[in-house]
């Protein structure tokens, strides 16, 4: 185990969000990547919840801010708001719920919209352990977020099956960002150690996209 | 719906129901009763379980017996303050479905009931809009309440079926669970269940259909209106939240939409929901505050 002090030592913060229909596993995916067990009989969210894992990507130490928000369409209007400085998104569909999958658009649009201009996205196809209720094959969705210019990976929050990739995929992508240069990490929220930064998001506001969804 | 604007005012007074300092995170049903006390907890200091109900002394179910045979409404009006005196300590169990009934319907819940029992009858098993997202949910609601197993989820289902049919305007949105189902907790009846949950929807005296229908208005305005309470009453508080980012719509929402159903130990959210019955809605932003007036002696530099 380490100390207290080694486990809140990180390089960079970055802010997720998890979007995406009521009852797709967005709570269950984020219990299972901070806990590496199902969360089981959990209740819905309401309005938005928080986790926060430090995880090891190219050789430095990332702390995620996970923002879990409630689905439903009516809570839209007050979940919106904290897509805000958000430098990655996941959304997440249910592959046994094609309703969910199609509705993956106007997430996409609300994530590129509300959050940042150049925030990296990925799209979840959770539950995939049950197989035989399959509504959405991998190769269409597979083929759906190429042509969005997004990521996209199966999970099961039941089993842990792809989770932890899919943190670990969009923190690479905005590392490499931060290490071209294509992102400064002083426009989000981001520090060097623990208590010296506020975790407040109040500098991605300027990053408002004037792209919309191309689908 | 009641405008909550002299709320703040009436921070000062006397405590809902004097809930003891608690953390911000939700507490689980099961958590042992010392968790859910703050630093500050005296031993004198009401103890929260994991089950329904408080303890009550002979001598409190004495007074209740009395009011009962009394007439409820009828003691309401002639006694209100000693009223809510009594109802601030918590109901007792065997009496709190009839005291919520009677508030709610000014003692007319019996003389209505054929007609609502027919209606409810009617809607409840129609399909509607609502239904498909109802069904996800109801195995989401009080998943940690042994309680609530799946006979006790189709009666949900079938009230917020119900609901949703009666209302189409709000159909079902989430939280208005935790509320039918609570209903169902302490009156065991689908039909009754249903008539008290429209009541607190539909009545202007608890307006709870503005917290969920399309744009959640009245929510908005509550989180206005409980935020502007906490600056006054907490100001510090307030100031140490807003620069750790912690916005009060993040706390506040689970509290207002699930009337803090989901927030708090069941035994405690009981005697929040005796008050908030018997004296509306607007009460909720007094309730909310306390917890934020107990957090401050976990800031010492505030206290």
């Amino acid at each position: 185990m380490a100390s207290e002090k080694e486990k809140d030592q990180y390089d960079y913060l970055f802010k997720f969000i998890i979007i995406g229909d009521a009852g797709a596993g967005k709570s269950c995916l984020l219990h299972q990547f901070i806990e590496n067990r199902y969360k089981k009989g959990s209740s819905h969210t309401i309005g938005v919840e928080f986790g926060s894992k430090i995880i090891h990507v190219g050789g430095r130490n990332i702390k995620l801010q996970i923002w879990d928000t409630a689905g439903q369409e009516r809570y839209r209007s007050v979940t919106r708001s904290y897509y805000r400085g958000a430098a990655g998104a996941l959304i997440v569909y249910d592959i046994t719920n094609r309703d969910s999958y199609n509705h993956l658009v106007n997430w996409l649009q609300d994530a590129r919209t509300l959050a940042r201009a150049d925030t990296s996205i990925i799209t979840v196809g959770n539950k995939c352990d049950m197989k035989d209720k399959r509504a959405v094959t991998f190769l269409e969705a597979s083929r759906c977020a190429q042509e969005n210019d997004i990521l996209f990976l199966e999970t099961s929050a039941l089993t842990g099956e792809g989770v932890e990739d899919v943190f670990i995929k969009v923190a690479r992508v905005i590392l490499n960002k931060i290490e071209d240069g294509l992102i400064d990490p002083n426009t989000m929220v981001s520090g060097t150690h623990t208590g010296s930064q506020r975790i407040g998001s109040d500098s991605g506001g300027e990053a408002m996209s004037s792209k919309t969804c191309s689908c | 719906a009641p405008p909550p604007a002299d709320l703040p005012a009436a921070a000062s007074a006397a405590p809902a129901a004097a809930p003891p300092p608690l953390s911000f995170a939700a507490a689980p049903a099961a958590a042992p009763a010392q968790e859910a006390r703050g630093p500050t907890a005296g031993a004198g200091e009401r103890r929260w379980n994991a089950g329904h109900d408080h303890e009550v002394s002979p001598r409190e179910l004495t007074k209740w017996s009395e009011m009962v045979q009394f007439g409820v409404t009828r003691y309401m009006d002639v006694h209100p303050d000693r009223f809510r005196r009594r109802v601030r300590r918590g109901v007792p169990q065997r009496f709190r479905w009839l005291v919520w009934k009677a508030a709610v319907s000014r003692g007319t819940f019996d003389r209505d009931l054929p007609r609502v029992s027919s209606s409810y009858h009617s809607l409840r098993d129609v399909r509607n809009s609502s239904t498909s997202q109802i069904e996800i949910d109801i195995r989401r609601t009080f998943p940690e309440e042994r309680s609530f197993d799946a006979e006790q989820q189709q009666r949900l289902f079938r009230v917020l079926n119900a609901y949703a049919g009666h209302n189409p305007d709000v159909g079902y949105c989430q939280g208005m669970n935790y509320i039918a189902g609570l209903l169902l907790i302490v009156s065991g009846s689908e039909e009754e269940s249903f008539g008290v949950l429209c009541s607190l929807m539909d009545d202007p005296q608890y307006g709870l259909v503005g917290f969920y229908k399309e744009g959640l208005p009245l929510l908005k305005r509550y989180l206005r209106a409980c935020d502007k309470l906490v600056l006054e009453t907490v100001p510090q508080l307030r100031e140490h939240f807003m620069k750790e980012g912690l916005r009060p719509a993040m706390y506040l929402h689970q509290w207002f939409l699930s009337v803090f159903i989901n927030s708090f130990p069941l035994s405690m959210v009981m005697i929040i929901w005796d008050v908030i019955v018997t004296e509306g809605l607007p009460v909720i932003l007094r309730i909310a505050v306390k917890p934020c007036m107990g957090c401050i002696h976990l800031f010492p530099r505030y206290a």
